[in-house]
């Protein structure tokens, strides 16, 4: 059988530099510069289940984001990494969305490209880490969705199985195509991508839309369609009074072993 | 960067991130003396074993910027696996594949591009590697099979190697202005005449295996042997040299590695309530010094790589390169030692490895006091 | 003015016949905000089949009300179920607010319920509190922790949030609390079949310590170096009857193959007693996910490491070093633990 993918991935600013971001005391607003952007790194694990599903059963898979023009550079990435076509969604009017607004978006966009038998995403973004769109992009698209997999199989035509991992185990459904599964860093291993797809991304399909190319209600796109509103941003900042412990190895054992007895 | 596409940039990426998930954790046991054999063998299945080899080859068809780049991303975290690297691909595929035949190209050139075996490619006897009128290692046809005999020194790669490409001399006697009479021969690691001594214990570039050949009555089949007979000079000299760009590629990215986490020890060693950086105008002005030779060295590396895209000869260049990387590395990493104090000589901080693979620059694949003699007659 | 809501829900989860921590401490939360308006209640509501037992437990923790919603289909978690129920349960009782713990239900459920009310959802706070303009204002991390930002939700109704167990502080309730009890029956037509089937479910062993009630807490970082002394941290855990947590870098590294026991900001937060981390840097996803603990050792042979600024104890060296320390100590008469 051959399947119709489609993976949604969000680029954010690289995780490998939260630690420098900084809030501008006078504009309230977050200071980004010299941090680049990558693709959030469970979306790449999505990424990879397409291309396994793909390598097992055939079909096609398509990245779909909806973000600035700048996130060609990912989309570029998402295509070398082994996608067929991309698409972006960029324009001011869907910008400032929540996550109610960007699932809707998202879904408009899916739909006017076409039917997929599947749309995977990773289960939460490096940034926001909210992990709401998988579950509100099914709901905007009325199709079962799942979030947390850990394992996911075609079991025919028009079902697929899926682990979820809960707390305390891992429960198996059987999903009704097509729906929307958002997947667990612990799913895979993200291959690295052979030097031959770099070369041959230019290639292939990525067509940046606007607003005006799809059917979007202004009810429920941008600032007008979120929500949730964001208002003041703090950086937290802990600090102790630290008091080193110093000595020979088998001191300092001691010392931590004293202060474990406290607490036994 | 002019030489930055967006195609380049993602590969940078890929290879910053190899280098550091897969490279990095190996680097305490390649300075043990490890070699690295599974790493090379995922480089392969990644093409990059490939990137300057033509698709017909079964290469990537890139080319020779691509190939820096990937040297100094590799280099920034190990320049004895930026080494390896250039050793596994354009050293050995790189030197042969024009000159395999057909079938040669699959029993060896693609298998080595995939990284499923691995090539070693060494001439270089007591006599010296460029005196190949006084090589002594000789094939003789027997037959339809080679009868190959006598043993070689500073022989990298020969104990990992799968398949060794080796210089013999097929003539009665190898003509001292041509310099014809040598030709090349894959002779199998598994070839029961075929032995490897004493592996040196040296002092940089521990990874990589360098000890004696023995070769013993080794039995190869006649189409092991590659390239016109006799006439097998010219693949080591027009190929070899200009591959020392290479070498310039790595020696680069070393060289920015070395710099960078000295800039941050420098930055974040606050004594005083100050960095050291901020109180010590003679620090930051070492840096600055050691910054412009770097960028500068940069545009050389990258222009030469350039040229050799181009078609040019680039002969020359690739000794410059060679012979003023040693020199730059060897410069930058003794200065960041010092930089950092008592603790720039311990190997944890993990700058001292870069100084003493710099030494092995002015030495491997070539020794730069001859190289630069060689310059002076094409100046 | 003053606050103007009139209800707070609170969704109930159950574990072994006992609601979750997490009510406890958004019930604590709920009841402060709750204490900032005039007759605003604070309420349970259960999903299921059978909630007898359930909604008498609940009801004892102090709500004003308890919402049964009953119905065969809700027996087991399925999310489409779910969100059909408790959509019929807030058009017909327009709550001002409802609140989930962030389990992974939780996580799942709550922006499916926002997206079919169309309403808005904080994900994952770390407080909740009156702000200005007399709105409830829902702080979030963003960044790996680094930023929290306010979240308001100005207009659509019930305002939404998760919060994750372990974040916010739970009192203890009274024992003879009482409650009204409100039974409702959602509307689940036979002839819909949900496209989601559960077809099994495997346990996975749980620790012998659950890591979010230990009043010790090991915690590993890469600077652990190997697999092996990630084995020696679990020995040294089960000699003390501590819980080990880890980071990122360990379930990256695959000492650890699942995150359940992961401590940071898309993991666990933990407050124990003490929190004891070897190799450590902590980046402040991670902190994020501990700060709270008691009293915070940190061994990290990075003299610079980030975590000594939230640490009380710093040992600079290196963790392997100490570990086998104290394990030879362990093994030594005087310091026989109560499980030897």
């Amino acid at each position: 059988m051959s399947l119709k993918i489609a993976v949604c991935i969000k680029p954010v600013p690289d995780p490998e530099c939260y630690d420098r971001i900084t809030i501008d005391p006078i504009k309230k607003t977050l200071v980004r510069k010299d941090i680049p952007s990558v693709i959030s790194s469970a979306d790449k694990h999505a990424l990879e289940l397409a291309v396994q599903m793909r390598e097992r059963h055939d079909g096609s898979i398509s990245v779909f984001s909806m973000a600035p023009p700048e996130a060609r550079a990912q989309l570029l990435e998402a295509l070398a990494f082994g996608a067929d076509d991309a698409y972006l969604l960029s324009d001011r009017r869907v910008g400032g969305a929540d996550t109610l607004a960007t699932s809707y978006a998202l879904s408009a966009l899916i739909q006017h490209v076409g039917h997929y038998d599947m749309i995977l995403l990773g289960n939460e973004s490096d940034d926001g880490a909210t992990a709401h769109v998988p579950s509100q992009l099914g709901e905007w698209m009325s199709l079962p969705h799942m979030t947390d997999a850990v394992g996911v199989r075609v079991e025919s035509d028009s079902a697929v199985l899926v682990d979820k991992e809960f707390e305390t185990g891992i429960a198996r459904y059987r999903v009704q195509l097509p729906c929307v599964i958002a997947v667990r860093k612990t799913i895979n291993d993200v291959r690295y991508i052979p030097v031959k797809n770099f070369f041959a991304a230019k290639r292939k399909p990525l067509t940046v839309l606007g607003a005006d190319d799809l059917a979007l209600d202004n009810a429920y796109i941008g600032l007008n369609g979120s929500p949730t509103k964001p208002g003041e941003l703090i950086t937290p900042q802990y600090s102790r009074n630290t008091v080193p412990i110093e000595g020979t190895d088998e001191e300092i054992a001691q010392a931590i072993i004293d202060k474990i007895k406290i607490y036994m | 960067m002019w030489y930055m596409t967006e195609e380049r940039e993602m590969l940078v990426k890929m290879l910053r991130e190899f280098a550091e998930k897969e490279i990095r954790p190996a680097v305490p046991e390649m300075e043990k003396g490890a070699y690295p054999r599974e790493l090379l063998k995922k480089l392969g299945q990644l093409g990059l074993l490939g990137l300057v080899v033509g698709e017909e080859y079964g290469g990537s068809g890139e080319d020779w910027i691509s190939y820096g780049l990937m040297l100094e991303e590799f280099a920034k975290v190990s320049s004895t696996f930026a080494l390896l690297t250039d050793l596994s691909s354009d050293i050995t595929i790189g030197l042969i594949h024009k000159y395999c035949t057909p079938e040669q190209v699959e029993m060896f050139v693609k298998p080595a591009l995939r990284g499923d075996i691995l090539l070693s490619f060494y001439s270089t006897e007591p006599c010296g590697i460029f005196n190949v009128s006084e090589y002594e290692t000789r094939a003789v046809l027997d037959g339809d099979e080679w009868v190959i005999n006598g043993g070689k020194i500073f022989s990298t790669n020969s104990d990992v190697a799968d398949v060794n490409i080796i210089a013999c001399v097929t003539a009665d006697k190898v003509d001292p202005v041509t310099q014809e009479g040598i030709s090349w021969f894959a002779i199998p690691a598994s070839d029961p005449g075929y032995s490897v001594g004493h592996i040196e214990n040296k002092l940089g570039w521990k990874g990589s295996h360098t000890g004696q050949v023995y070769l013993n009555d080794c039995r190869v089949p006649r189409n092991y042997q590659i390239g016109p007979l006799n006439k097998g000079v010219p693949l080591l000299t027009a190929n070899l040299v200009p591959g020392y760009c290479a070498y310039g590629a790595f020696a680069l990215g070393s060289m920015e590695a070395v710099f960078a986490k000295t800039k941050g020890y420098l930055q974040g060693r606050i004594q005083g309530g100050k960095s050291l950086w901020d109180t010590h105008q003679v620090i930051r002005n070492d840096m600055a010094n050691m910054w412009i030779l770097i960028e500068n060295f940069r545009g050389a590396v990258f222009s030469a790589l350039e040229n050799r895209n181009r078609g040019e000869n680039i002969f020359n260049q690739a000794i410059g390169l060679k012979v003023e990387g040693e020199k730059l590395m060897e410069h930058v990493a003794s200065q960041c030692i010092e930089l950092h104090g008592g603790v720039g000589t311990v190997y944890e901080t993990g700058i001292e490895r870069f100084y003493r693979d710099a030494k092995m620059l002015s030495v491997g694949c070539g020794s730069n006091k001859t190289l630069v003699d060689l310059l002076s007659y094409f100046i | 003015m003053g606050l103007r809501i009139k209800s707070i829900w609170i969704l109930a989860e159950q574990c072994d016949g006992r609601v979750t921590r997490v009510f406890n401490e958004l019930y604590t939360k709920a009841r402060e905000i709750a204490s900032q308006a005039d007759g605003c209640r604070v309420c349970g509501v259960l999903l299921g089949r059978d909630l007898d037992a359930f909604a008498a437990t609940v009801a004892k923790s102090g709500v004003d009300t308890v919402y049964c919603v009953e119905h065969p289909k809700l027996e087991a978690y399925q999310c489409d179920y779910y969100v059909k129920a408790i959509k019929d349960l807030v058009e017909k009782f327009s709550p001002d607010a409802l609140w989930m713990g962030a389990s992974v239900m939780g996580a799942e459920l709550a922006p499916s319920v926002a997206a079919a009310l169309r309403t808005g959802l904080a994900a994952h706070c770390v407080d909740i509190s009156v702000g200005k303009d007399e709105q409830i204002a829902y702080m979030v991390p963003a960044f790996g922790g680094n930023v929290i930002g306010e979240i308001l939700i100005p207009e659509t109704r019930p305002q939404m949030a998760t919060v994750r167990a372990g974040i916010l502080d739970a009192k203890p309730c009274a024992e003879d609390a009482k409650a009204e009890i409100v039974r409702y029956t959602p509307s689940l037509p036979d002839e819909y079949v949900s496209p989601v089937e559960l077809l099994s479910f495997q346990p996975t062993e749980s620790p012998a310590q659950k890591l979010e009630d230990a009043d010790i807490v090991l915690c590993a970082g890469r600077g652990l170096g190997s697999e092996a002394y990630w084995e020696k941290l679990n020995l040294l855990g089960r000699k003390i009857n501590a819980a080990v947590g880890y980071t990122r870098c360990v379930v990256d590294s695959k000492w650890a193959d699942t995150e359940c026991n992961m401590i940071g900001t898309s993991g666990k937060s933990v407050k124990p007693k003490l929190y004891l981390g070897f190799g450590v840097s902590g980046a402040t996803h991670h902190v994020c996910g501990m700060s709270k603990s008691g009293t915070i050792i940190s061994v990290n042979k990075d003299s610079n490491a980030k975590i000594f600024g939230i640490s009380d104890y710093k040992v600079v060296a290196k963790s392997e070093r100490i570990i086998d320390a104290m394990l030879a100590s362990y093994a030594e008469d005087k310091n026989r633990t109560r499980c030897d």
